[in-house]
């Protein structure tokens, strides 16, 4: 969590304290994230979980009912021409100016970027068979989410924000566009901001992960401290009574059918796990995704937010 | 009876269907008294069965159209029972609209002639319903559908000024067109203008000339407010459900660079919206008093005809800012629906209203005070939204209650 | 060496960093990779695999820190001379420590006594000679 005298302005995307709530329902609760420049943060969340609500928040098409936010050194909600010029964002579905073709488009929004990049724009094109004078609206869903990318991409934007720009592409422009995403993030210090179901991709792609659960974060870290500092213990009935109080690192434990616990453990960066926990029973690093499956918030599972 | 009720409920279920069910009843009860009217003064009364046909065919159309997507849905769905729920459906529809009027027209002793008018009108919206859905579905694979280009810029990324970028994302039909598309367009807004006074004027002539001017007067009416509705009324509603966050164009009016900040968006955007509709409106006017002119009217009509063009504006843009200020966007038929009933219905108060009551002086004092408290409400609402829609940090910021 | 060769798999608990690391390691271990030889570029891999770059500069930066991999100017990473990386035997027992713990506790789990253990591994060890 970022120390609250920090200042906001020096990181690429960051956001405080955000709540949000839509009636009396609460979206969004308490929400601090701060992203450095360079970094690729992957956003993971069930759905409903407010994934998309931060995300428009952080780019400043949503009002917060609490907190600030920052992209690029000023407020979202009041960017300059020069923030948004250097801003890349693709909604989940997106719908605009439907009524042009693809070239019209690409050609029309061209106009407002001084970085763009023609020719990686019809080199996507080409590579992703998309024929130039369709009506966008006429696309199917999965060409209409890749001429948004070709248009945030083509850009050269210095922080990209996608909401759950997989979701709609198949397997082999998902890896395009993870292996665009990487590259950029090596070569230009592109910060990458996308929020996704798949977390394989996160794995591959991502430096830093945050899981969102019910419009709390439950978890944010790097990715590979993630995996090395994290570990699930199985214990069996019969040792379960030692492990009735909470433990030192638990984050959540849960309680199986024939009456054991699994519970999910966290360490400190440079000490080793405890003996204790070695012998009680199996302990095993996991994966991003069952560390996500453990802890999302499901009947039986008690959890705790740190 | 089930099969009844489940038909009924299937095309007429919503809340709306009361409201032009009403509508229709009010409708058979002024043609009941059109025709009393016409019969106990000239003893000609087709007349109120060509207006009685007229609204029975409106409503038959719709309801057909209803009836017909039902049917194919329900074909898609592979309910099992599917067919009883469509002789429902289409017994209710033949019971309004067939077996009802004819035996209410018997029953009042009106000509067989206009009984038998009356109940051909039920195929005719059938046929009337399966056209529009084919037109339906083959209007977006025109290549001019919507007034729209496939290539509206030409030239090669270049900058683009604010007001172009904005009537570009507002899309048609504020969205640069070559010149085919336009005139295709204003030959639509003529055609609107014009089709209901020739209709009359080439179907009429055999009429009383007293009835045939009041026919003429109707349909250049109807076909005024048509264009009204077309060239205002319809580009202001498209442009405000623009605001309907699931529909993504707000994210690219928001965060196109090169656009300026807050206040001067909004001003912007208020501009565009409304430019080129006002200038339609401004030159529907002329026309309107051109036609008053011709047509040798009194004084008085000229007058009219300016505080209806007046009232035009002053009655949609508050409801069109108020849409903009409120949190959830709504759909395009309904702010139009909206706005084309309010106009209506000033339009109407404004025409019926006789000029000699402004002669005794204190109902004129009464007239000037109720207009003047009027028009301050409607001005005092739009400044009130666009207040509200000033103080956001851009326009484009979508607000939840 | 071509960046085909590596296997990532994002999936295992493992870090990526740490797959590719070993994976470095064991190649030139095994001398498969030779002294002077040149690795490939950090944005070769990451594009190759679709992987964050810098995961592969860190598992480079451990390995020349641990004298693998050496910095040359103008040709990128290459593979260390062999003065200047020779590894001891403690080393390199350092890299199959995870594998003994984990055959000694499953070892103890099933109760199986250490002596069947050694012998079953000596037989293995000259079969593969």
């Amino acid at each position: 969590m970022i120390p609250q005298t920090e200042d906001l302005s020096a990181f690429a995307v960051s956001c405080r304290r955000i709540r949000k709530f839509y009636g009396v329902r609460s979206v969004l609760t308490e929400v601090n994230l701060s992203l450095p420049a360079g970094a690729v943060l992957g956003l993971v969340g069930l759905n409903g979980a407010g994934k998309s609500t931060l995300i428009r928040i952080l780019v400043g098409l949503l009002k917060p009912d609490h907190g600030t936010t920052c992209l690029l050194g000023e407020p979202a909600l009041q960017l300059s021409d020069a923030a948004k010029a250097r801003l890349g964002y693709v909604p989940q579905e997106p719908q605009s100016l439907g009524w042009m073709s693809v070239e019209g488009m690409l050609q029309f929004i061209a106009g407002f970027y001084p970085n763009w990049d023609s020719e990686y724009m019809w080199n996507a094109l080409i590579r992703w068979n998309i024929p130039p004078s369709q009506r966008l609206e006429r696309l199917s869903p999965g060409e209409r989410q890749r001429v948004a990318l070709i248009r945030v991409l083509a850009a050269r934007p210095a922080v990209l924000i996608l909401d759950e720009p997989a979701s709609a592409l198949d397997p082999v422009a998902r890896r395009d566009l993870l292996r665009e995403i990487a590259v950029r993030a090596g070569d230009s210090g592109t910060t990458v901001l996308f929020s996704t179901h798949i977390v394989s991709d996160l794995e591959r792609v991502a430096s830093h992960v945050c899981f969102l659960n019910r419009g709390r974060i439950v978890l944010d870290a790097t990715v590979d401290d993630l995996k090395e500092t994290h570990a699930r213990l199985t214990v069996a009935r019969k040792a379960a009574d030692q492990f009735s109080a909470i433990q030192e690192g638990e984050i959540s434990r849960r309680r199986l059918r024939d009456g054991g616990l699994s519970l999910v453990l966290k360490r400190p960066a440079d000490a080793s796990w405890p003996e204790a926990f070695r012998s009680a029973g199996a302990l095993e690093t996991l994966s991003l995704e069952d560390l996500f499956i453990e802890l999302t918030d499901r009947p039986g599972a008690e959890w705790f937010v740190r | 009876m089930r099969w009844l009720r489940l038909g009924t409920a299937a095309i007429c279920g919503r809340l709306y269907f009361t409201v032009l069910l009403l509508m229709l009843l009010a409708w058979w009860a002024s043609c009941g008294e059109v025709y009393a009217a016409l019969a106990s003064a000239f003893g000609r009364n087709e007349v109120a069965a060509l207006v009685l046909d007229a609204g029975n065919l409106c409503f038959g159309v719709w309801l057909c159209a209803s009836y017909l997507r039902l049917a194919q849905d329900l074909q898609q769905l592979r309910l099992p029972q599917r067919r009883q729920v469509l002789a429902g459906a289409l017994t209710f529809i033949v019971g309004l609209l067939g077996v009802l009027p004819c035996t209410l027209l018997a029953a009042l002793h009106w000509a067989a002639g206009d009984v038998l008018r009356v109940a051909l009108v039920l195929p005719a919206s059938f046929i009337l319903a399966r056209l529009w859905r084919v037109g339906l579905r083959t209007w977006p694979l025109l290549p001019h559908a919507a007034g729209a280009g496939a290539h509206p810029i030409p030239h090669p990324a270049r900058a683009v000024s604010p007001l172009r970028a904005l009537r570009v994302v507002l899309g048609a039909p504020y969205a640069p067109a070559s010149w085919s598309v336009r005139v295709l367009q204003l030959l639509g807004l003529t055609a609107t203008l014009v089709a209901p006074a020739l209709l009359v004027v080439a179907a009429g002539r055999p009429l009383n000339r007293i009835v045939f001017k009041l026919l003429l007067h109707s349909a250049e009416f109807v076909g005024y407010f048509g264009a009204i509705g077309v060239c205002w009324i319809w580009p202001l509603a498209r442009a405000v459900t623009l605001f309907n966050p699931a529909r993504g164009a707000v994210s690219e009016l928001a965060l196109l660079p090169g656009l300026g900040a807050g206040r001067a968006r909004l001003l912007q955007l208020c501009l565009v919206m409304i430019g080129w509709p006002a200038l339609g409106l401004l030159a529907l006017t002329l026309i309107a008093l051109g036609a008053v002119w011709w047509e040798g009217l009194p004084q008085a009509t000229y007058w009219r005809v300016l505080i209806q063009s007046a009232l035009i504006p002053l009655v949609t843009l508050p409801l069109v800012l108020g849409q903009m200020a409120r949190p959830r966007a709504p759909v395009t038929w309904s702010v139009a629906a909206l706005m084309l009933s309010q106009t209506f219905c000033f339009a109407l108060a404004t025409w019926s209203v006789s000029w000699n009551i402004l002669a005794i002086v204190s109902l004129r004092w009464l007239t000037i005070g109720v207009a003047a408290v009027v028009l301050s409400v409607m001005v005092g609402f739009s400044a009130h939204f666009y207040w509200i829609l000033a103080r956001r940090p851009h326009p484009f910021v979508e607000v939840s209650s | 060496m071509d960046s085909e060769q590596f296997i990532i798999q994002p999936g295992s608990p493992e870090p990526i960093y740490r797959q590719i690391a070993q994976q470095l390691r064991r190649l030139i271990a095994s001398g498969r990779l030779a002294a002077g030889e040149e690795i490939p570029s950090v944005r070769d891999v990451a594009g190759r695999h679709a992987i964050n770059p810098m995961t592969v500069s860190r598992a480079y930066g451990q390995l020349e820190l641990e004298g693998l991999l050496e910095r040359r100017r103008g040709k990128g990473m290459v593979v260390a001379p062999l003065r200047g990386r020779a590894q001891s035997a403690d080393r390199r027992l350092q890299q199959v420590l995870p594998l003994l713990d984990e055959l000694s506790r499953q070892g103890r789990e099933l109760g199986l006594p250490l002596e069947s253990i050694i012998e079953r591994l000596r037989a293995l060890w000259e079969m593969e000679k």
